[in-house]
């Protein structure tokens, strides 16, 4: 029998927020980018709560309404056209990526790839979710999650020079 | 792969994220009235979006069938066969008309028109240009261009200090081809075709006889 799905908030957040924020992370430009984006995913699913099914529907809507959200702040005239100085110096923009502690080779190759193999890479590698269920979850079949893990993984490959397991 | 697994299991939210997270939800959980407001608002947003979006569609529909109708359409006066037979060669031919003959390059020269290569290289079979001088003065000047195109004959009638089109014709619709005015004519059963324009100073009368509506507009579209 199927465990009885209640909507707790700040349960929700405290469980959540990590997967929430390393999507975000990973699919914007800086810090404050992805903490902006998480706090409207959350707000979002305040609004939306009624609609949340289950543990898998509102892991699956998070990620999907993560990605969007962060999708839609990139577009943004505002955003693309304008950083402000407290942003940037408090971003490390200034500072080269490879100078910052806590680079990672591995992890600036992944941010750097199209968004949609970045996103399936981070779901198969690190979420570990089957190919099914990234497929379920971004609204993509089968086959294509496939090949952009494919492609994803020969880019990497290409760009770190070491095969990527 | 291990190496981004552990770089992304560094990547923590913070207390106070999740506090500010918290704040801003009983924010709204206190006003809930605002976040209906918001949604609304957002559904009007967007219900203007879509409709603004369709009335621009229509309206650049509308202006483009418009503006293909009115540059494309040609509206025809249906006249008599004798008519049609009538303007232009035989008026020209007359005896009204006297004097000597220019030949094509001066024509060319005079008019600043390429009759060699009006329709197409090789088009032009024979022209008949009459020039009636006073002295120097030129007092009428009407050549006459007889063409074949494949299956299609066209005669070109031009005067640059006669007006062609006849009075019969002078109420007649209007129609515009590529932003010039057209008066066109057929007969009732659609094998002869005229038209009157104005193009470069240089008044012309085309007609196609024993031949298709399709073709005659074809040559009216090489022309203009």
């Amino acid at each position: 029998m199927k465990d009885k799905f209640t909507f707790d908030m700040e349960k929700i957040v405290r469980t959540h927020a990590d997967m929430v924020y390393r999507l975000a992370l990973l699919n914007s430009k800086n810090k404050h980018e992805a903490e902006d984006a998480m706090q409207e995913v959350f707000l979002k699913l305040y609004s939306h709560q009624n609609s949340i099914r289950n543990e898998n529907h509102l892991k699956a809507w998070l990620i999907r309404v993560t990605i969007n959200q962060c999708r839609s702040m990139a577009v943004t005239a505002w955003n693309t056209k304008r950083v402000s100085l407290e942003t940037l110096i408090e971003s490390g923009n200034n500072i080269p990526a490879e100078e910052k502690e806590d680079f990672s080779e591995v992890y600036e190759a992944v941010k750097e790839l199209p968004a949609k193999y970045r996103q399936v890479i981070h779901l198969f590698y690190y979420e570990e979710f089957s190919i099914k269920e990234i497929a379920a979850i971004l609204e993509r079949n089968e086959a294509t999650v496939k090949t952009h893990l494919k492609r994803g993984r020969k880019l990497l490959e290409k760009k770190l020079q070491r095969e990527w397991k | 792969m291990e190496e981004y697994k552990n770089h992304v299991d560094k990547q923590h939210v913070t207390e106070p994220m999740i506090t500010d997270i918290m704040r801003h939800i009983q924010e709204e959980n206190k006003n809930p009235a605002s976040n209906i407001i918001k949604s609304k608002r957002k559904r009007i947003h967007k219900v203007s979006i879509i409709f603004g979006t369709l009335v621009a569609a229509v309206v650049l529909v509308l202006g483009i069938s418009k503006y293909f109708t009115s540059q494309n359409s040609l509206v025809y006066t249906t006249v008599d066969n004798a008519m049609i037979r009538a303007n232009g060669e035989t008026q020209m031919f007359g005896n009204k008309i006297t004097g000597e003959e220019m030949n094509l390059e001066e024509y060319e020269s005079y008019t600043g028109m390429d009759f060699t290569n009006l329709l197409g290289i090789g088009a032009l079979e024979k022209s008949h240009i009459l020039v009636n001088r006073s002295d120097t003065r030129i007092l009428s000047d009407e050549g006459t261009f007889y063409y074949k195109i494949d299956s299609v004959q066209a005669v070109i009638h031009t005067s640059k200090t006669k007006e062609l089109i006849p009075t019969e014709l002078e109420n007649a619709e209007v129609s515009q081809l590529k932003n010039i005015n057209i008066v066109v004519c057929k007969n009732s059963q659609e094998t002869n075709f005229q038209a009157y324009f104005k193009r470069n100073g240089l008044n012309f009368c085309v007609k196609c006889i024993q031949t298709e509506q399709k073709d005659f507009e074809k040559v009216l579209k090489k022309l203009l």
